[in-house]
């Protein structure tokens, strides 16, 4: 059984817009229009898609926040609209890294009364605090009312909570948007702890490059669906990206730089290195230059 | 969960909340200061027309009480989910295991016990001054009354959360509501110069009935019969906020929150 | 350097102007707001006045009326300008607007004072529904003997509260928000700016009389009634009320250069 699975999620958004004084138009927007993913125990599933493909809505359906107009989804078996409560009881969440948390209140206090709700006694929930705290570097703030927080001990926080009572599933909304390269990195290694621990983790973000990063397998969203899912790798592939194959060469032709675009980087380099040793040079300098997901990613939304 | 288990979480969830009126010192001082400053203010302008006595002042400061708690507790159960939502909280609480129905529930508890508090320590003064000592003890089952009658406002405070999330301009309308609720309290006025079919609507909410038999507790002529009137308005009215709260938060996990 | 000073007078009123036009756009550009006052106003009349009826006090004479009138006004006036701008200012700064405001060259008291003047729209709304709520209320037309005074007095009134606003607020903002001082603040000021007429008794007189703050409100009121509330002659109380409003201007000036470079010194221009 995977820890997440949706099937053929649809959701439309019906709001009025004001003309003149008095009139109305109703506008339907289809954030979703038939998305299905899956995500295993152990793995980081990384949603990706523009601002307003529908990334924000999945993440809310399958942690029972809103209710899919047909299609179901699962986590760990049990299904987010009949079942919510239990499925509340096993999901940890991260929807703004920068509020959703009581101002006056310091860190630890925020963490306690979340965990309390979760089901934590209050000993269990204060030692999970100071656990989790010491584990997103925050134990030195942790007296600190939460408005005196910057952003990226508000993102680490929010991290915190979601962890509070050790959810096997934990769904991840931009938790790095607006962060340092050192926060951002310290988060990137968070989420890889929670894929070792055998966690299943959902994270939508807009940085590819820390997507590629983490995530085991990705998935391209547009326009209410999912347009391609695979490995980073898989996907690039499939998309028949070129990689770039620079050598610098030693010998007669001494500082040559030969550079060719291929989509099968290992033939090709073999291909390469017989050439230059049967011509007797040798290699001086040799770079592989792997095609980016950001060039995946704008090539499948781009269509 | 066991009983045990509730109880602690319900405790957990009053604590939180405790805490966060507490870092605010300065509402909980305008709570005691308020109802000096208005009956004390009217009662300066209304010496200048007639004479004022101890029971008048009494009569207007309880009036005044039951008035501002009162608001308090409308405006607590109107604006919770719109300032839970603006804090990006709403969602984060939605999403507990946790019912919202407890969390509305232990968060009115606080606020009533807060508001009675403040009641408490700001009549003390004036009631022993006019009744002495039995007056301080009459004040004790008022205390009673007013945790009775405090409910059903969180109540109407709750029916009227919805109207509140939908517009985006909250303010605007609790000012309307607070308006009408204070001249529709009956409290600080003798109901009988209005209409009959507003006096109709002032009898049939629960600060009129709150204010009326407090007062009658304190003045020493015992409990009326209004008190049967508080509690079924406390019965009617809470039912009525959690049936409009049932349907906001449907509203909510269908169309999402805004 | 004439020239100069032409120029930089032309520069400042014409922020004066851009900051006044967004004012006015910002205030009508919540109509639910705007409407909410037009009904919460007369609401709020009626309860008080059903207060009186509940101390006892049964009939009130037409020159009671009309003080209650401008009590009920005045008191908007202060709500209005301490409650409404003087907060406005506190949240521009935790939004981090008054830092842009700096860095777009801009000085904080042109900005308060363009944003403050916008307010007179507001200002003269507030009178036309408490007057219309008053009329259909009580049944009695409202008083206005002197109208080129009373037109007069509304500026001044409006440039006290505005500098008052503006040094509330930056005392507010350089204490930390501190609730003690909120509070003793928002409830002096209009005991000693003359909220309530002197008609009331002795005490009252006094203040209103020694009290530079109240001048500006008395005036209001002794030209929509025609009366002299404390025994000054008018053309006096019109030249202390602008002495008083220079003075204001002054110390407003003096605050919010202080508060600014204190706040920018310890980095707090957009979070306190």
């Amino acid at each position: 059984m995977n820890a997440v699975e949706a099937v053929e999620l649809r959701k439309r958004f019906i709001s009025y817009e004001r003309i003149g004084l008095i009139r109305r138009r109703k506008t339907i927007a289809n954030a979703l229009n038939g998305v299905s993913l899956n995500v295993k125990w152990g793995e980081v599933y990384g949603l990706l898609g523009p601002n307003g493909a529908g990334k924000t809505t999945t993440v809310k359906i399958l942690s029972t926040l809103l209710i899919p107009d047909s299609g179901f989804a699962r986590i760990n078996g049990f299904d987010v609209v009949k079942e919510a409560k239990k499925v509340r009881g096993i999901i940890g969440l991260v929807l703004y890294p920068d509020k959703g948390f009581y101002s006056r209140l310091s860190g630890f206090e925020n963490l306690v009364y979340f965990g309390r709700l979760y089901g934590l006694s209050r000993g269990k929930a204060e030692e999970r605090a100071r656990e989790l705290l010491r584990l997103v570097n925050l134990d030195w703030a942790a007296n600190r009312p939460y408005e005196e927080y910057s952003l990226g001990m508000r993102a680490r926080l929010s991290i915190a909570r979601a962890l509070i009572h050790d959810p096997p599933v934990v769904f991840l909304d931009e938790p790095t948007i607006g962060l340092d390269p050192v926060s951002s990195r310290s988060i990137r290694d968070l989420i890889k702890g929670l894929k070792r621990e055998g966690r299943a983790v959902l994270l939508t973000s807009h940085n590819l490059w820390e997507v590629e990063e983490v995530c085991d397998r990705v998935g391209i969203i547009g326009s209410g669906k999912v347009l391609m899912e695979g490995s980073p790798r898989d996907i690039k592939d499939r998309l028949g990206l070129r990689y770039v194959i620079e050598i610098e060469i030693e010998g007669d032709s001494k500082g040559k730089v030969i550079r060719v675009e291929t989509t099968d980087p290992v033939a090709e380099l073999k291909r390469i290195m017989n050439e230059i040793e049967g011509n007797g040079l040798r290699i001086s300098r040799m770079r592989v230059n792997e095609p980016s997901l950001e060039e995946a990613y704008i090539r499948v939304v781009s269509g | 969960m066991r009983l045990r288990d509730w109880l602690s979480l319900f405790w957990a969830i009053m604590l939180n909340e405790l805490r966060i009126i507490a870092r605010e010192p300065g509402g909980l001082v305008i709570l005691l200061l308020m109802p000096y400053l208005v009956a004390g203010g009217m009662a300066f302008m209304a010496s200048f027309f007639t004479r004022v006595s101890g029971i008048d002042f009494i009569r207007e400061f309880i009036g005044f009480e039951v008035v501002m708690v009162s608001m308090i507790m409308v405006q607590t159960g109107a604006r919770f989910i719109s300032e839970e939502r603006s804090g990006g909280r709403l969602e984060h609480l939605i999403a507990t295991p946790v019912s919202m129905y407890i969390i509305l529930f232990a968060t009115s508890i606080v606020m009533v016990i807060v508001n009675i508090s403040a009641y408490l320590v700001a009549s003390l003064p004036v009631i022993y001054g006019v009744f002495g000592v039995i007056g301080l003890l009459r004040l004790i089952p008022t205390l009673v009354i007013m945790f009775i009658g405090l409910m059903p406002l969180y109540g109407i405070g709750l029916a009227l959360a919805g109207v509140v999330v939908r517009l985006r301009d909250v303010d605007a309308l609790m000012n309307v509501v607070t308006a009408l609720l204070s001249v529709l309290s009956g409290a600080t006025y003798p109901i009988y110069i209005l209409p009959k079919w507003v006096d109709a609507v002032v009898v049939a909410l629960p600060m009129y009935q709150m204010y009326q038999t407090a007062l009658g507790i304190v003045m020493g002529s015992g409990v009326t019969g209004l008190i049967y009137g508080l509690a079924a308005s406390t019965v009617a009215y809470l039912a009525l906020g959690v049936f409009t709260y049932g349907r906001v938060e449907r509203d909510m996990l269908k169309g999402g929150v805004k | 350097m004439v020239g100069l000073r032409e120029t930089c007078l032309r520069v400042v009123l014409s922020r004066i102007a851009l900051e006044f036009q967004r004012g006015v756009r910002l205030l009508f550009s919540k109509p639910a707001e705007n409407i909410a006052f037009v009904i919460s106003a007369p609401l709020w009349l009626a309860f008080f006045i059903l207060t009186l009826r509940g101390y006892g006090v049964v009939r009130l004479s037409q020159t009671d009326l009309q003080l209650f009138l401008w009590v009920a006004y005045a008191f908007t006036l202060y709500s209005t300008w301490l409650w409404g701008f003087g907060h406005g200012i506190m949240d521009e700064g935790y939004d981090g607007v008054l830092e842009y405001v700096l860095a777009g060259g801009e000085g904080l008291l042109t900005h308060f004072t363009g944003w403050g003047l916008a307010l007179i729209t507001y200002e003269l709304m507030d009178l036309a529904v408490i007057a219309a709520s008053f009329t259909v209320l009580f049944n009695t037309p409202v008083m206005f003997i002197n109208p080129i005074l009373f037109a007069t007095s509304i500026l001044l009134v409006t440039l006290e509260l505005l500098f008052t606003s503006v040094i509330y607020s930056m005392l507010v903002i350089r204490l930390r928000s501190n609730w003690v001082v909120t509070n003793i603040v928002q409830f002096i000021l209009p005991t000693l700016g003359g909220l309530i007429p002197g008609e009331v008794n002795g005490y009252v007189r006094l203040i209103n009389r020694y009290s530079p703050l109240a001048y500006p409100v008395v005036l209001m009121r002794e030209s929509a009634l025609g009366i002299n509330e404390i025994n000054i002659p008018l053309p006096m109380q019109l030249l202390y009320s602008v002495v008083i409003i220079i003075a204001l201007a002054l110390l407003a000036w003096l605050t919010v250069t202080l508060t600014t470079i204190r706040l920018r010194s310890s980095g707090q221009l957009g979070l306190y």
